[in-house]
């Protein structure tokens, strides 16, 4: 109470010079050091018998000369807080909320970029789920913005609450304005926006309620033979195989609007096709001789209201199986698709390319020279691979697990979704490398024998363990944002960023 | 009393406590404070005045169970100070009181 007491006082001394003031100030510390020592008095006593330290400082200028102003004065910075570090503390805050929205953002951009793949591609006829996909994706939107502003919330209270503390009253007419960056105080100034908001509001969640509950009640029906197939689809099996020359050199093709692919090494020596389709979609198989092309194939018209997200859920999927003879040479899979996974089991191959939207891509004991897979909605896995180049892998919303993976150079990226990479290897090429990079998501190496090792992720945390603690990096680099590191791996050079 | 006034016959009363004994502002401020209503804000900077025109001199004493304290101690200068307020204000008095009969 007496030290402030004394330093508003010393704040309102502010016009005379450092002596004068010191001098004054002086008095009054004596001053409360006689009253409570000899008079017995508290702290609060003494305060009360004095003046308020407005009047004594007024009363004190006006004696030495100078005007006093009645404004409140700009007290000083606290002596313990140098303004350089005052400006540091602020610029962390700034940066501490930043963060936040890059993660907010990725988040943002991985949902929207994975709804509209949903919907821009949807087929069967399931308007009730589209119904349920549309409300939840305005829904979510809604909150996106609604999250948004409880972020610039927070950074302006945490810069306020700092520059209050500090004592630094300039700072705040900014921080005021801060707030005008939200969404709502848009909506404040435009009400027919925010009567906009809550009818998308009010859709969204009539959407959501209607098309899920009906979606579910009719896809549980289904699923318990207690009505028809809320999708009028049925399954069809077409069978195909074809005796193909085993000394020439083939090409596999798949590009599927709906449907798994599943390209694996049969037993016989016979090419075998097996498609389970949907009737309305119905798969083209191509085998031909000249070109050497294997290829399977089905479209989609697009109809607006038409759907497959539940069907996926409650039945069977449509599904082509290519199995591939033991002797024959395969030089090239591609794969396009839109909607189902990519397995690939027991191939040899030179290169494989994989470029799909809402699929999880699958490898299983595969050995390739280079492979190269784009995908949105989906995880990517690898057991038993074996690349002699390098590995290209991206996906948007989706983990990437390797295990038990060797190759020259593999490049992994994801934006919503972890990293794991077990038991890899390559051989002592320079210039082997491994870069692994996610956003939202840890990144987790366990035995990772790989010279040069760059790993970034923002909102995860970044862990490397190798058993072989002999094994020496050339280089590694480790680097979140918001996260933990724990890596204990040695290297040559360490970069930290 | 007008302030003003107040203010004019301070400088005197703080020398006058003095004249007799050493001491410290707050007890200069009490002396006064038991006659005169005084704000004790004014007392401080006046002290100062005083010490800089070089009619008192400061040092500390230390006290038994605080810490130092500043005792104010006239000077020559100030003794004779004391005297020239002494008999401006006597005169003063005389002249108003003449004029109130």
């Amino acid at each position: 109470m007496k030290k402030k007491f004394l330093s508003t006082l010393k704040a309102y001394l502010e016009p005379l010079s450092k002596e004068e003031r010191d001098e004054i100030l002086r008095f009054y510390e004596e001053r409360f050091e006689t009253s409570m020592l000899y008079e017995g008095k508290s702290e609060q006593e003494v305060i009360d018998e004095l003046e308020t330290p407005r009047q004594i400082a007024r009363n004190v200028l006006i004696e030495y000369g100078y005007g006093f102003s009645d404004k409140k004065p700009i007290e000083e910075p606290s002596d313990k807080v140098k303004s350089g570090s005052l400006i540091g503390l602020i610029l962390f805050d700034l940066l501490t909320v930043l963060l936040i929205i890059p993660f907010f953002f990725s988040l943002f951009v991985g949902f929207v970029s994975g709804w509209i793949g949903l919907l821009s591609r949807m087929s069967v006829s399931s308007s009730y789920a589209f119904m349920f996909l549309l409300g939840f994706g305005f829904l979510w939107f809604l909150v996106i913005l609604w999250l948004y502003d409880i972020i610039i919330n927070f950074a302006s209270w945490l810069v306020r609450w700092h520059v209050d503390v500090l004592k630094f009253n300039r700072a705040r007419p900014v921080v005021k304005r801060m707030n005008r960056l939200q969404v709502a105080y848009v909506y404040k100034r435009n009400p027919r926006l925010k009567k906009w908001k809550n009818a998308l509001a009010l859709i969204a969640l009539v959407a959501i309620f209607v098309g899920g509950i009906t979606s579910v009640v009719h896809g549980v029906a289904w699923r318990f033979n207690l009505s028809d197939n809320p999708l009028q689809e049925t399954i069809e099996t077409k069978e195909m195989s074809s005796s193909i020359e085993l000394e020439e050199t083939w090409v596999i093709e798949s590009d599927l609007a709906i449907g798994r692919v599943r390209i694996v090494r049969g037993d016989s020596s016979v090419l075998h096709i097996t498609s389970n389709e949907l009737e309305d979609f119905p798969v083209t198989i191509t085998i031909d001789e000249d070109t050497r092309r294997i290829a399977v194939e089905n479209t989609v018209e697009r109809r607006l209201f038409a759907f497959d997200f539940f069907w996926t859920l409650f039945g069977e999927q449509p599904e082509v199986i290519i199995e591939v003879p033991e002797d024959l040479v395969i030089s090239h899979i591609q794969i396009k698709g839109e909607n189902g996974s990519v397995y690939i089991n027991d191939i040899v191959t030179e290169e494989i390319i994989v470029d799909t939207l809402n699929a999880g891509v699958y490898f299983r004991n595969v050995r390739a020279n280079t492979v190269n897979i784009q995908t949105t909605n989906g995880r990517i896995e690898f057991r038993d691979v074996s690349i002699s180049q390098d590995i290209n892998a991206n996906t948007t919303n989706g983990k990437i697990d390797f295990s038990r993976v060797e190759a020259e150079w593999i490049y992994v990226n994801t934006t919503n979704g972890a990293i794991e990479l077990r038991n890899i290897h390559v051989s002592d090429t320079p210039g082997a490398r491994l870069d692994a990079k996610t956003t939202n998501g840890g990144i987790t190496l366990v035995d990772v024998y790989m010279l040069w090792v760059d790993l970034a992720t923002t909102n995860g945390n970044v862990t490397y363990h190798n058993a072989d603690q002999s094994f020496v990096l050339d280089r590694i680099r480790a680097a979140t944002t918001n996260g933990s590191k724990n890596v204990t791996v040695n290297a040559d050079v360490t970069v930290n960023p | 009393m007008s302030i003003q006034l107040k203010k004019g016959v301070l400088e005197l009363c703080v020398l006058n406590r003095l004249t007799y004994q050493d001491t410290y502002g707050y007890d200069i401020y009490q002396t006064i404070n038991r006659v005169l209503d005084i704000s004790e804000s004014t007392i401080y900077p006046i002290l100062r005045k005083m010490v800089h025109e070089g009619y008192l001199t400061t040092y500390l004493r230390e006290s038994p169970d605080g810490p130092p304290r500043k005792y104010f101690k006239m000077t020559v200068l100030g003794r004779k100070r004391c005297e020239e307020l002494m008999i401006n204000w006597q005169v003063f008095i005389e002249n108003v009181e003449s004029l109130l009969v």
